[in-house]
């Protein structure tokens, strides 16, 4: 291996870009710092988002220009012509990114992790994972990326092309598949999505780079990359599967479970209107693109296809037993399926109501009733209900349990906690709001309740994510943030709450983490039908 | 074509073509340039000759056909075989913000066999400017830098490629010291358009028109081949003829060769 004069050479290039990107670097570093638990600066805040996007832009910038110094496309380059191996011309830009964009990330981040107080060992394990995940999510497919371009010009032309080639594929596949395009998108398991994603973008970067510094097959190397932008935008984890690997990973806690839903009362079902007309689809759709949410863009399409169809609603009450106090029942997803008497398939469509990702069971008193849950399902085109129907629910649920509790005293001071991190809280007259930062994966699941120091409380108040990742890190910093608003008065006078702003003083708040996810699924039969009224 | 010398082929073609789309840039290209020798690939703009070059150091695949230099392949062109041959165009990218002192210290590391006191020496006679950036260098200096590169690790195969074309004559006459001060421990090929300077050191000329060779071999065969051209009249003096003489002679000879065979409306 013979890199040290091609990193002499980069390094005599590139050192005031390097030193730009890393004052970025320091700079948005200082910023997540000063930002602070309750985010009170207004001057971090500030800087916060360009320091973010200035922080990207030049990740991104330092690996290209590293690449471009040495290109792979064409016949000129000095390089070609020099006894330089391939295999050490990739290594030496590969080695030179982390020098100068890994090395000094890890060395800001663990010192930002120990300025905070976090322990050494742990700030450094969370940093070399962080900065590992960088370089396969982002350093890596960018050098690959660049060695199929000249110069930033290039780079940013057919950078162009892609993501329009990639937004082409996204819209017609959500369009063609419809409710199944993204089934995990804003689900617990779409890290899994995500994972995937990221892998194959690994994949292809390590193909493509492997195309251009070993055999120089830019045309070959190009359309990996627009082929993989095609697949990326268009292929999905299917929902079984993603729940299933979900499942697996959590395998250790995958006993069986006694919780059921069942309907409490007859199903009601209304008609709700008019399904938009063809011009309020397309508006619907474009606002929703403008959004970014490919997938709803794409239903609106498929709606303004077949406009007119009135809706119908159906509502139902479920009563969920088997849970345990303590216990949260979260819902993933709902499928719901309409077949006609004769076993037809009428309709089919997926989280009615907006009902994923939400808590669909808490029980803390031990002697009160299973709860009742109130599930909506809406269907275009009420005319087929007429016919004797059955509803099919499918549920994919969650159950989480408490895995440790924190009490934390003397509010409005910073204190540690050995499973929440560095938390905060911070009193005003009306909430306690509790604010927290950990370098381990912070909890998708937990409560807080504020007690008073003779032992009353207020209500418990859950904040559940469904997020079931395995230490996904953010890629700007190792640091991750939850926190939850506690209320404690309220200034119209219709809440009274037993612990208010005068009890504050010695008061406590008792943080409960959930965890240990159990993912199970359940099916629902509705039949008959009621007739929309 | 006559090919009139027996030494071992330090370059040697077989039917290279290369075409870019539609456009041929070389046909059926057949060279086989002697070792020791100082081998001149002559031809106007666009005739090939770059083209040959590129193929000849794998910077660019041939459509159809093989090279090998210095024994191997030109497909297989390793590290070791590069340290073997010296490069210098007018078309190469050297990175323009770095200085002519730093590019040197990195060449330094790349080449095994990089002999400092003839850098040293090269720098001197061709008077260049350390401290300066490359970018900033004039063409003339960039290809005298360009030759100062090629020469330290005393490659056994120099290829020049138009190492000649915008520069005044005493730039040309820097350039030519340069590389024909040492002209005995190497073969060279260089390619160029300025036939009147070639004229002065080529040992063996190679004629390329329009992707076709013409004419090789030493410059000795080249005069008797050219001498019957020659005396139809119709290019210069038949007695002492020049290289440009002999090239325009068989150029139009091409072309009414050509002419002749193209089919009649």
């Amino acid at each position: 291996m013979k890199i040290r004069h091609i990193l002499y050479k980069d390094w005599t290039l590139l050192w005031p870009m390097v030193a730009l990107v890393t004052i970025i670097q320091i700079g948005f570093e200082w910023a997540v710092h000063s930002t602070g638990l309750f985010q009170d600066n207004p001057a971090s805040i500030a800087l916060l988002r360009p320091l973010t996007l200035a922080w990207y832009a030049g990740l991104a910038a330092m690996a290209a220009a590293v690449v471009h110094q040495d290109t792979i496309p064409g016949a000129d380059q000095d390089w070609l012509i020099r006894p330089v191996e391939r295999s050490d011309l990739l290594l030496a830009k590969i080695v030179f990114a982390v020098i100068v964009i890994v090395a000094p990330m890890l060395v800001l981040n663990v010192a930002h992790a120990l300025v905070l107080g976090f322990p050494f060992v742990a700030s450094l394990r969370a940093a070399v994972y962080k900065e590992a995940f960088v370089c396969a999510i982002i350093i890596i497919p960018v050098l690959a990326f660049a060695s199929t371009t000249r110069n930033m010009a290039e780079l940013t032309v057919f950078g162009a092309a892609l993501m329009v080639v990639y937004a082409v594929s996204a819209g017609l596949s959500a369009f063609l598949l419809g409710a199944d395009w993204c089934p995990t998108c804003d689900t617990g398991v779409s890290w899994l999505e995500h994972w995937f994603r990221h892998a194959g973008t690994f994949a292809g970067a390590l193909v493509v780079l492997a195309l251009q510094y070993h055999r120089r097959r830019t045309a070959i190397a190009r359309t990996v990359v627009v082929m993989g932008a095609v697949v990326l935008a268009s292929v999905q984890l299917p929902w079984n599967a993603a729940f299933a690997i979900q499942r697996w990973l959590d395998g250790a806690a995958q006993a069986g479970t006694a919780i059921e839903l069942a309907p409490e009362s007859p199903v009601v079902a209304e008609a709700s209107g008019a399904a938009p007309d063809a011009r309020a689809g397309a508006r619907q759709a474009t606002q929703a693109l403008l959004h970014g949410d490919v997938g709803r863009a794409g239903e609106y399409l498929r709606r303004r296809a077949v406009p007119g169809r009135t809706l119908a609603t159906l509502d139902l009450s479920l009563r969920v037993t088997g849970t345990s106090p303590g216990e949260v029942l979260l819902l993933d997803r709902t499928e719901a399926r309409f077949f006609s008497g004769e076993g037809r398939l009428l309709y089919r469509g997926l989280n009615p109501g907006g009902s994923a990702g939400v808590i669909f069971g808490y029980r803390t008193d031990p002697a009160a009733a299973p709860e009742l849950v109130h599930q909506k399902v809406d269907v275009p085109g009420r005319t087929s209900l007429q016919h004797p129907a059955r509803l099919q629910l499918d549920y994919s649920l969650t159950r989480v349990q408490v895995v440790a509790e924190q009490r934390l005293r003397g509010l409005g001071r910073a204190f540690r906690s050995a499973d929440g991190g560095l938390c905060a809280a911070k009193l005003d007259q009306d909430e306690v709001f509790v604010r927290c930062k950990s370098v381990e994966q912070s909890p998708f699941c937990f409560s807080a309740t504020v007690y008073a120091a003779d032992g009353r409380h207020n209500p418990e108040i859950l904040k559940c994510t469904p997020d079931y990742r395995r230490n996904m890190p953010p890629p700007t910093e190792i640091l991750h943030y939850y926190g939850i608003d506690l209320p404690v008065h309220d200034r119209f006078g219709l809440a009274h709450y037993a612990v208010g702003p005068a009890d504050l003083q010695d008061a406590t708040v008792l943080l409960k983490f959930y965890g240990q996810p159990l993912h199970f699924k359940r099916t629902l039969v509705v039949s008959p039908l009621p007739e929309a009224t | 074509m006559i090919v009139d010398d027996a030494m071992a082929a330090v370059i040697e073609t077989r039917d290279l073509s290369k075409a870019y789309g539609d456009f041929g840039a070389l046909h059926a290209l057949n060279i086989s340039m002697p070792r020791g020798s100082v081998f001149a690939l002559l031809g106007a703009s666009g005739a090939g000759k770059t083209t040959t070059i590129k193929i000849l150091l794998n910077m660019i695949e041939p459509t159809r056909g093989t090279a090998t230099i210095l024994g191997v392949s030109s497909r297989c062109l390793t590290p070791r075989l590069l340290e073997q041959i010296g490069y210098v165009s007018e078309n190469q990218a050297l990175p323009a913000r770095l200085r002519v002192e730093e590019f040197f210290r990195y060449l330094r590391d790349c080449y095994s066999r990089w002999d400092r006191q003839l850098e040293g020496e090269l720098r001197e006679q061709l008077l260049l400017p350390s401290r300066r950036r490359i970018g900033e260098l004039s063409h003339g200096m960039r290809l005298k830098m360009a030759l100062a590169c090629a020469l330290p690790f005393r490659p056994p195969l120099l290829i020049l490629d138009e190492p000649l074309s915008g520069l005044d004559a005493l730039a040309r006459d820097e350039i030519i010291g340069g590389f024909l001060h040492r002209a005995a421990e190497m073969s060279i090929l260089i390619s160029s358009h300025e036939l009147d300077e070639v004229e002065r050191f080529a040992t063996h000329v190679a004629f390329l028109h329009e992707g076709r060779l013409l004419f090789q071999g030493s410059v000795g065969a080249l005069a008797e081949h050219a001498i019957p051209l020659l005396q139809d009249g119709r290019s210069g003096d038949a007695h002492k003829p020049s290289l440009r003489a002999i090239f325009v002679a068989m150029v139009q000879d091409a072309k009414r060769a050509a002419a002749r065979s193209a089919p009649q409306p």
